[in-house]
């Protein structure tokens, strides 16, 4: 039996479940449905360092996570979710061991203090003095600001889930999407399981595995998928209070809330989507972590994961209808917890606007045809 | 070239596959997380202590292994106080002590790694001085200690039968045990979880030793809730309907200041996981087993398993495999040969199956009846390591998270220091209350088996 909805939203992550509930906010009448392959946070939402930052290269990006933030910070109020996310804003600090970086971290800066972003350039003895067991030798400089830092993932999707359904939005997991056919103004989403749903529009939200469905009616996007491995430790006191970046390194390090620390640390592989964990990651990872941060050395490594970032030339987001009337798509680009609260509000808004929204525009697909590419120059 | 043979885990099961392996030329790497070889039956004493743990016969058993492990000591590479954390592919097998990690990447590897035990959550079971069975045992058997003064012991199989002889007999007062089964089919079934015709005496011994200290013997009880302000003080019990329910109106205090719990096993299998194994859900067997041919194979090329840690079935089967594992890893890579072993080895063949027949009547003693799953109220804890309570874990699942994966990432269950390993197969029996629980997929197995420090592991030699 073919279901029909209004809406259909194909991915559960952080960027379909927000675009659900600011879509449902705002169109109460409207029959949305979420479907995912999965279950609960099995997508990159499950797998990534739980951090945020408004320190970005680039207004738009920076535009993105102030609001993002802002929300995060009254998270459980806005989806009424009273256990709260575990947001902890201790800050982050991006570490530059290059002149060529740090002359990146003053441009920014100055782009900062004409978006209100509380940031702050740093010496050497200054981050020392943020992050004791930091290596302070062959440092440059850094940049902090107080307001980053994490939240739960988790936490913070389990909460946009139940504030979806309560709206009303039905969310089915375990349900694979194979195909999508226009018929007239219509989509027929065709599901592994044979329960089809006919849908007015489809919002793609599948990050990194959007071509699959976006070829099957002859859209071709340059996005690809990356294999991207963490790992988590025993929960420690206090240790490293900020995130911290660092671009020589290539890692995130990152303790939340429970004490945990988190580590993505990048490593050469080719484009794929293979979620194993590699045999040389933690010999790997644990040379960088502890070259920069010596200090951690005694602390335990619990698990290592593997999951799938999203890469676009351009390491933006794609943001927007497709060229395909009524098929919208909404890909992260490696960002996609930070940005999702304010991505949800910006699509809620471009599902429903004629014309493109400006807010989504500049994260069209248009600039992959006209080459106005918008690289962000602090991606680790 | 004789092959490298790389073992985890020197309990019976490897203890047997060093000698055997060694006999047949092999180079043999042998290593266990503990300082000292014997595993969970044949553990060794850290002190010269004048206790001497367990029945005659298991002391002539242990003697025995022992010595034909140290005639070959010299001659394999022993590692006490190594953790094998990681087995990929290949295979090669990460390992570590303290400070210090390597990579080996030996022909073949066998793991022997045994099981762990299995409790079932009900109020108050993590108090301070509520502590497993085997827990008890060990500290008895390896640094002669005993738990307590007054212990109170609750479980199903044999384990807790055998260990309150042994509490008993080093002088500790055990006040009751609470057998979920009634002894009476323990008496007239091959009881002994390490079974065969010579296990069903050493198990009427234990029985004769409990009778003779006097020892409440209470069959058909559960544990309803342990109390104490700080400490265990006392443990409420109450007889059961027949499927695990207690039946109000029985209830019993006892007081004691030991609580020691048994409910069955969990396999130590992540690392067959890990590499990829195929895999089966046995719960009265201890969870997810990895699954192997009558030679020990698995799916996994070049990866062996062997004794507990392929399925809960005693230490006797586990020194009779031991030895064909040993032997099949020797002869790895030649087909025939292995085949041959059958016919040259019929003896360790023999003894594997007859041991595993009883075993087959044991494991009705640890299938656990649905009414325990009721033992927990909503505030009691679940997973121990991240404080996730029996309510958190139902509420996901009534959200629709009914795979171990969501249901981890939805509560925190089973993201904590054990890796799972403690609270899992409770929160699968959750999951699949009244549904088949066969196609029970477990959580992603990832590295690390046993928690490593970043320092060991950037300390690292790779060959
Ligand atoms: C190791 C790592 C670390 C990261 N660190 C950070 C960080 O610190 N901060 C940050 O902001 N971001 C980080 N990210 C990126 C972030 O996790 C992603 O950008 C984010 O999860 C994207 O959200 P999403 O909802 O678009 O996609 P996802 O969370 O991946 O959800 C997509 C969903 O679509 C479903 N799906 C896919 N195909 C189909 C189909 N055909 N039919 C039905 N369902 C389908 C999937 O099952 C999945 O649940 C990290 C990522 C990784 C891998
Ligand atoms: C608590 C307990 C008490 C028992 N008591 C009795 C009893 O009293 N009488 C009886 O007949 N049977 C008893 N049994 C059953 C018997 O011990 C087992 O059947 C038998 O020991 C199985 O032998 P094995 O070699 O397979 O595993 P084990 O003897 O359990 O040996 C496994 C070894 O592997 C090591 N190991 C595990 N993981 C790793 C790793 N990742 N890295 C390095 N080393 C590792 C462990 O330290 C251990 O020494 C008991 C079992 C348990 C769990």
């Amino acid at each position: 039996m073919t279901q029909t909805a209004d809406i259909l939203i194909i991915g559960a992550g952080p960027y379909g479940l927000s675009c659900a509930w600011w879509t449902a906010l705002r169109e109460p009448k409207a029959k949305i449905v979420v479907v995912d392959e999965g279950d609960f946070a099995c997508g990159g939402i499950g797998r990534n360092a739980s951090s945020m930052r408004m320190q970005w290269g680039l207004e738009l990006n920076i535009k993105l996570c102030k609001e993002s933030i802002a929300f995060f910070e009254e998270a459980g109020k806005r989806l009424d979710y009273p256990r709260g996310i575990d947001l902890r804003q201790q800050g982050y600090l991006l570490l530059a061991h290059d002149e060529s970086t740090f002359a990146q971290f003053k441009a920014n800066h100055e782009l900062h203090k004409k978006n209100d972003v509380p940031s702050k350039l740093l010496t050497p003895e200054e981050c020392g003095k943020l992050v004791p067991v930091l290596n302070t030798e062959g440092l440059v400089g850094g940049s902090f600001c107080h307001k980053d830092g994490n939240a739960s993932p988790f936490l913070w999707l389990d909460a946009l889930l139940q504030a979806a359904r309560r709206l009303n939005v039905e969310v089915r997991m375990n349900t694979r999407v194979d195909r999508l056919i226009t018929q007239g103004d219509r989509f027929l989403v065709v599901t592994r399981e044979q329960q089809d749903i006919s849908a007015a529009k489809i919002l793609l939200c599948t990050d990194w595995a959007a071509p699959q469905l976006l070829q099957t009616v002859g859209i071709d996007l340059p996005i690809t998928g990356m294999p991207k491995q963490g790992l988590v430790t025993e929960a420690w006191p206090e240790i490293v209070a900020p995130v911290v970046i660092s671009f020589k390194h290539d890692f995130a390090v990152s303790q939340v809330l429970r004490g945990n620390i988190l580590a993505v640390v990048a490593q050469d592989r080719p484009d794929g989507d293979d979620t194993r964990s590699t045999p040389d990651y933690l010999s790997f990872a644990s040379r960088q972590i502890l070259d920069c941060l010596p200090g951690l050395a005694a602390i335990k490594v619990l698990r290592t994961w593997g999951g799938v970032i999203s890469k676009t030339p351009d390491m933006q987001a794609i943001l927007g209808e497709t060229e395909l009337e009524n098929l919208y798509i909404a890909v992260s680009a490696y960002k996609g917890f930070m940005t999702s609260p304010a991505v949800g509000r910006i699509m809620s808004e471009a599902l429903f606007d004629s014309g493109a929204h400006p807010e989504a525009a500049p994260f069209g697909t248009e600039r992959f045809k006209t080459g106005n590419l918008i690289p962000e120059p602090l991606t680790v | 070239m004789p092959l490298h043979v790389v073992i985890v885990g020197a309990g019976p099961a490897g203890m047997a596959a060093a000698i055997e392996a060694r006999r047949r030329g092999s180079k043999v790497t042998l290593l266990d997380e503990m300082a000292r070889s014997g595993g969970q039956i044949f553990r060794q004493s850290a002190i010269d202590s004048e206790l001497r743990v367990g029945l005659p016969s298991e002391l002539k058993r242990k003697a025995d292994l022992l010595s034909g492990f140290n005639a070959i000591s010299d001659q394999i590479d022993y590692r006490a106080n190594h953790t094998a954390y990681a087995l990929f592919e290949g295979p090669e097998l990460h390992v570590s002590d303290d400070n210090c990690s390597e990579v080996l990447k030996p022909d073949v590897v066998i793991i022997a790694t045994g099981v762990c035990e299995r409790a079932v959550p009900f109020p108050g079971w993590t108090l301070p001085g509520v502590v497993n069975v085997g827990g008890a045992q060990t500290l008895l058997k390896s640094q002669g200690v005993k738990i307590g003064e007054r212990v109170v012991i609750a479980g199903s199989g044999a384990l807790p039968i055998a260990v309150a002889a042994q509490l008993s007999k080093a002088g500790v007062h055990v006040v009751a045990v609470a057998m979920l089964y009634p002894m009476r089919s323990l008496l007239v079934h091959p009881y002994a979880l390490w079974a065969g015709r010579r296990v069903v005496l050493e198990g009427f011994s234990y029985l004769n030793v409990l009778r003779q200290h006097d020892i409440l013997m209470l069959s058909r009880y559960v544990p309803l809730r342990a109390d104490g302000s700080d400490h265990v003080e006392s443990v409420q019990i109450a007889q059961h309907d027949g499927t695990g329910r207690p039946v109000p109106g029985t209830e019993k205090r006892v007081g004691c200041d030991i609580l020691a719990l048994n409910y069955g096993f969990t396999v130590n299998s992540e690392l067959a996981a890990m590499a990829g194994v195929d895999m089966t859900y046995r719960p009265e067997q201890g969870g997810w087993i990895p699954i192997t041919d009558q030679f020990c194979r698995t799916s996994c090329s070049g990866v062996l398993v062997a004794g507990d840690s392929g399925g809960l079935r005693g230490a006797w089967v586990a020194q009779a495999e031991g030895r064909i594992a040993g032997a099949v890893a020797s002869r790895y890579y030649d087909e025939r040969a292995v085949s041959n072993l059958s016919q040259e080895m019929s003896q360790s063949f023999k003894e594997r199956s007859r041991h595993q027949s009883f075993q087959k009547a044991m494991q009705q003693f640890l299938q656990l009846p649905t009414g325990v799953w009721g033992w927990a109220d909503e505030e009691t804890v679940v997973c121990r390591c991240e404080c996730v309570t029996q309510k958190q874990i139902q509420t996901a699942i009534d959200n629709g998270h009914t795979s171990l994966n969501a249901i981890k990432r939805n509560t925190r269950a089973g993201m904590g220091w054990c890796g799972g390993r403690m609270c899992m197969q409770n929160v699968a029996a959750q999951v699949s209350v009244g549904k088949p629980s066969e196609d029970l997929q477990p959580m992603t197995p990832r590295p690390v088996a046993r928690p490593i420090s970043l320092q060991a592991i950037r300390n690292q030699t790779i060959p």
